[in-house]
């Protein structure tokens, strides 16, 4: 038994170590058990044994990956094309793969920035025509007193500060207002300073605190130890710092629905305000659930508290509902189609990569049998080849791996600074240690991969014909047998990566083809947060009027610059990504639950706005000068509205409510085309026009747009330029190009779509290489039968003909592969295609008609030359 | 590995007996394991310093699965260089330890 494990321990040494002393070494530790009486010293010699057995390993197998690697590295010299070839062949695979994973890493993988991150969840309010969304303050606070599935909740609403002092120019901050618990629910915790209390959480001077993110801490505020209990003036009044978020804690909450907020106030909300009512659906709720309570099982409550809230106050809520999701879920839920489809992309790219190389490899090791076979006869057995050309595969995976560091950290950069921006957490992208890992392991694996293929040809040869001269024949079928499934499987795949972005280029064709019903080119646009002490007022009608003075002062302004075509505002842009909906009840038509009334996106406009966007009037008229405060309330609807609202009737003249029912009735007036809101690809809904002048409160933030012509740096320059004329305090930010803005509506599917186009035609350029180099070696090795068949009498034709058959069959069998593997693929596609179906018979007959012709096209040469062999001197050579 | 060199010195060794000779003359602070010992041999068998002998002892004695190594004139002449190298080092290490005048 100690025979036998010995024996077996001996296994680790090296190979030739063992070839050559294993039996000197066993008979040796056989004479020292002899003469080792004893259990305790026959213990300590199997110790000392094994010790030393264990300590000579490291140092023997890298003897012989010393030696293996030197002769890698000589073989590689001596072909420097083919290694060249492989190296850079490797390394964009590589590349590709490692650059995904660190993007994947950033966006997908990397947890949360929050404490336990799966049990925060944001909870929607559903009705019964309406998306799940905001809830009512009043709606709220019934939830978190009655659900028991929540261990805190809290509700957050946007809000703006304009921070002026401390030397700084005054500054307009995204910020929100948020319940005392928010952070709690986030669990996290303020780095410097606390949180809000509850007393804070009301209305009055107590809510004049504020928490401030790192980044604003930094930059406004010198990151000063100090800054906690610091007065700072926001909007005109005097807020107390209480507290500093952590630095790195990159508040997805923040960012993504809240404009990138960078300070916190309390909501203080007085629940008897107007706005704080339970069909003023504008606050955004997050829960911490309960320990083991699932978002289901939390909904199933949830819907029992809103059921029993309708019983009490049934004209407010209409068949309520509550949709949970975690915020992983939220955040990450819409773009992970996204980065698995590119993954899985990549994925593809590098195992052809790996087959084009296993082919060079192939190609190399058919050279080679006779060194094999004369080494086989010396005596080295077939495991320490085996050892050898893997080392070999290894090695050159290495330096394809090491090649590919530069192009991926450059594709890294590049992604995370140019990437679109639905993708959260995208900047924080890099090629760190967990890259570095996976561009090891990626190597290795493609090492072995296209490594065991040439291996097991290798292996399962019998050599020594080769030595006798014999036996080439037989070698080259069973090599063209691998080579062709090995170009066919690249076929296959390059026909895989084609489908898949070509329907994404149709996506993208027919997203920018969608027309928004609006022209954002030449149009500039600039957002503008009003606040302070200077438009604020004791009564609604005073304030709108502060406020529509400036707006209408800045525009009058800016018609008046050179290169202004038209000039106006609206609070909510168009595909700008913000969501504005109000209830819209007709006149003379009530529903027994109000709640039951439609909703509409809400635009509220300055003069010209439709002028300025080119929103084409269908029927009746736009605003005009008698549209103002004192005038009758008017408003315009698009042909959405119209048409579902109405359903064939003529809107005009009809009035209308917009928001609560007991709201001022407005009359229609003007019907407009209808302008694409949530997204090129979702059509538009119903939007109501509604002058700002005549709104039911002061719209202190609005945005900018004006058209013109010539320089757009001009342009926005004027924007500033006519705001700080008319008052010099007031901050104008996010000024940019509208078609920017439209742009980026599409921007992941164009990032996506482009991506896979390169992939592709990468793919393909490989897939075509890859054959016409294994044609091309079939026909170099199947000289002589040419030759031959020539010299019976057959002619160049048929010859040609029979090398376009024998490239063909694997490009097809690999295409009609390809596609199969397709039409199973395409399920993870269907969230991101618009209006084309996941089987698209275009498209996939698109893509075999161009690999068939590209196919065919690398079978050219090969014809060719197998159609000019002279079959004198093909038959003399041999 | 000089040991190994000169266990040989005196006649050819399969690798029990060098071990046992390095053993007793270094009075046990030597101690070769089969593993160190055949490494050991196999690179100087590589260098040339020693080689398999075809004598074999009487095949009373004689195990079969034992090869018997010697030096080589080689081997020999590299083991004298080390002695040499050794043993000067060691009286140069004494001529600085020594007082003077004793």
């Amino acid at each position: 038994m100690s025979d036998r494990l010995f024996r077996a321990l001996l296994r680790l040494l090296p190979e030739d170590l063992r070839a050559g002393y294993a039996r000197d070494i066993e008979a040796t530790f056989r004479a020292e058990r002899r003469d080792a009486p004893g259990r305790l010293r026959l213990t300590g010699l199997w110790v000392a044994t094994l010790w030393d057995l264990l300590r000579s390993l490291p140092g023997q197998h890298w003897e012989v990956l010393q030696r293996d690697g030197r002769y890698a590295f000589r073989l590689m010299r001596s072909q420097p094309v083919l290694s060249a070839a492989a190296v850079v062949t490797l390394a964009l695979g590589i590349a590709a793969n490692v650059a995904m994973f660190a993007v994947a890493d950033a966006v997908l993988l990397a947890p949360l920035p929050y404490g336990d991150a799966r049990r925060v969840v944001l909870v929607e309010e559903r009705a019964a025509e309406r998306e799940p969304g905001n809830m009512g303050y009043l709606t709220f606070l019934d939830v978190r007193a009655r659900s028991r599935s929540f261990e805190t909740m809290a509700a957050a609403s946007q809000s703006f500060a304009t921070l002026a002092g401390g030397g700084l120019e005054p500054e307009r901050v995204n910020g929100m207002r948020v319940s005392a618990s928010y952070f709690d629910v986030l669990g996290v915790r303020p780095a410097i300073g606390r949180g809000f209390r509850e007393s804070e959480d009301r209305p009055g001077p107590a809510r004049r605190v504020a928490v401030l993110s790192d980044g604003l801490w930094r930059r406004r505020f010198g990151a000063s130890a100090a800054v906690v209990g610091r007065s700072i003036s926001v909007a005109g009044n005097a807020f107390t710092v209480v507290g500093v978020m952590p630095r790195g804690f990159e508040d997805l909450v923040a960012e993504r629905m809240y404009g990138g907020a960078e300070i916190w106030f309390p909501l203080g909300y007085d629940p008897a305000a107007d706005f704080a009512c339970r069909t003023c659906r504008h606050l955004g709720v997050f829960g911490r659930l309960a320990r083991q309570v699932e978002p289901g099982v939390a909904e199933t409550d949830v819907n029992g508290v809103l059921r029993a809230l309708q019983a009490d106050h049934p004209t407010q809520y209409d068949r309520p509902g509550v949709r949970i999701r975690r915020l992983e879920d939220v955040f990450l839920g819409p773009v992970r189609p996204i980065v698995m489809v590119l993954w899985a992309g990549v994925a593809a790219l590098l195992l052809v990569a790996c087959l084009n190389v296993a082919n060079l490899l192939l190609l190399r090791a058919n050279e080679r049998t006779h060194e094999m076979a004369v080494r086989a006869a010396l005596g080295v057995t077939p495991g320490r080849l085996s050892r050898q050309l893997l080392t070999e595969s290894l090695i050159l995976a290495g330096l394809g791996g090491l090649t590919a560091l530069f192009p991926a950290w450059l594709a890294v950069r590049l992604v995370a600074e140019h990437g679109p921006s639905q993708l959260p957490r995208l900047a924080d992208a890099a090629l760190d240690m967990r890259a570095l890992a996976a561009c090891c392991a990626v190597t290795a694996a493609s090492g072995l991969l296209f490594g065991i293929i040439p291996l097991r040809q290798i292996g399962r040869r019998n050599l020594a014909p080769t030595l006798r001269g014999a036996g080439r024949q037989t070698d080259t079928r069973d090599a063209w047998r691998v080579r062709a499934l090995l170009a066919g499987s690249s076929v296959a795949l390059a026909a895989l990566l084609l489908v898949f972005a070509g329907l994404l280029v149709r996506t993208m064709t027919g997203l920018l083809a969608v027309a928004p019903g609006f022209e954002a080119e030449g149009v500039v646009t600039a957002e503008v947060v009003l606040s302070g002490n200077r438009y604020s007022a004791p009564s609604p009608r005073e304030e709108i009027a502060k406020v529509t003075r400036f707006y209408t002062e800045v525009l009058e302004l800016l018609r008046g610059y050179p290169g202004v075509e038209r000039a106006s505002a609206v609070t909510t842009l168009p595909l700008g990504g913000g969501l504005d909906q109000f209830g819209l009840h007709v006149v003379g038509r009530p529903h027994a639950n109000p709640e039951e009334a439609p909703a509409a996106d809400r635009f509220v406009v300055q003069d010209d706005f439709f002028q300025t966007l080119r929103i084409p009037l269908v029927r009746g008229r736009l605003f005009g000068p008698r549209d103002g405060a004192g005038g009758p309330l008017v408003a315009i609807i698009n042909r959405t509205a119209a048409d579902e609202i109405f359903r064939g009737e003529d809107p005009l003249g009809h009035r209308v409510v917009l928001g609560p029912p007991n709201a001022a009735p407005r009359t229609i007036v003007g019907i407009v085309g209808d302008t694409r809101h949530e997204g090129l690809d979702r059509p538009a809904g119903a939007q109501v026009y509604v002058p700002h002048a005549q709104w039911a409160w002061a719209e202190g933030a609005m945005t900018l747009l004006v058209r013109g012509q010539g320089d757009m740096a001009a342009l926005a320059g004027a924007v500033r330029q006519a705001v700080h004329s008319v008052d010099p305090d007031q901050p104008v930010s996010k000024l940019r190009e509208y078609r920017e803005i439209v742009a980026t509506s599409v921007a992941a599917r164009r990032f996506t779509s482009g991506l896979l186009a390169v992939f592709s035609i990468t793919a393909v350029l490989l897939a075509v290489v890859g054959l016409y180099g294994t044609l091309g070696v079939m026909v170099g090795l199947r000289r002589r039968e040419i030759g031959v068949r020539l010299a019976l009498g057959a002619d160049a034709a048929s010859v040609r003909r029979m090398i376009l058959a024998q490239g063909m069959r694997p490009a097809v069998a690999g295409l009609l592969s390809g596609l199969a593997l397709a039409a199973v693929g395409v399920t993870g596609l269907r969230s991101l295609l618009f209006e084309v179906q996941s089987r698209d018979p275009l498209t996939f007959a698109a893509v075999a008609v161009l690999l068939l012709t590209v196919t065919a096209a690398a079978c050219l040469g090969p014809m060719w030359r197998a159609g000019r062999v002279n079959p004198a001197s093909a038959l003399r050579t041999e | 590995m000089f040991q190994v060199l000169v266990a040989l010195a005196d006649g050819e060794k399969h690798g029990y007996a060098i071990i046992k000779d390095v053993a007793r003359r270094t009075n046990g602070k030597e101690r070769l394991r089969p593993t160190t010992l055949y490494t050991v041999l196999r690179r100087f068998e590589a260098d040339g310093l020693i080689d398999e002998t075809a004598d074999r002892p009487d095949p009373a004695l004689d195990d079969e699965r034992r090869r018997y190594f010697r030096l080589t004139d080689r081997g020999r002449a590299v083991a004298l260089a080390e002695a040499d190298r050794l043993a000067a080092t060691l009286a140069h290490a004494r001529a600085m330890l020594h007082p003077r005048g004793l």
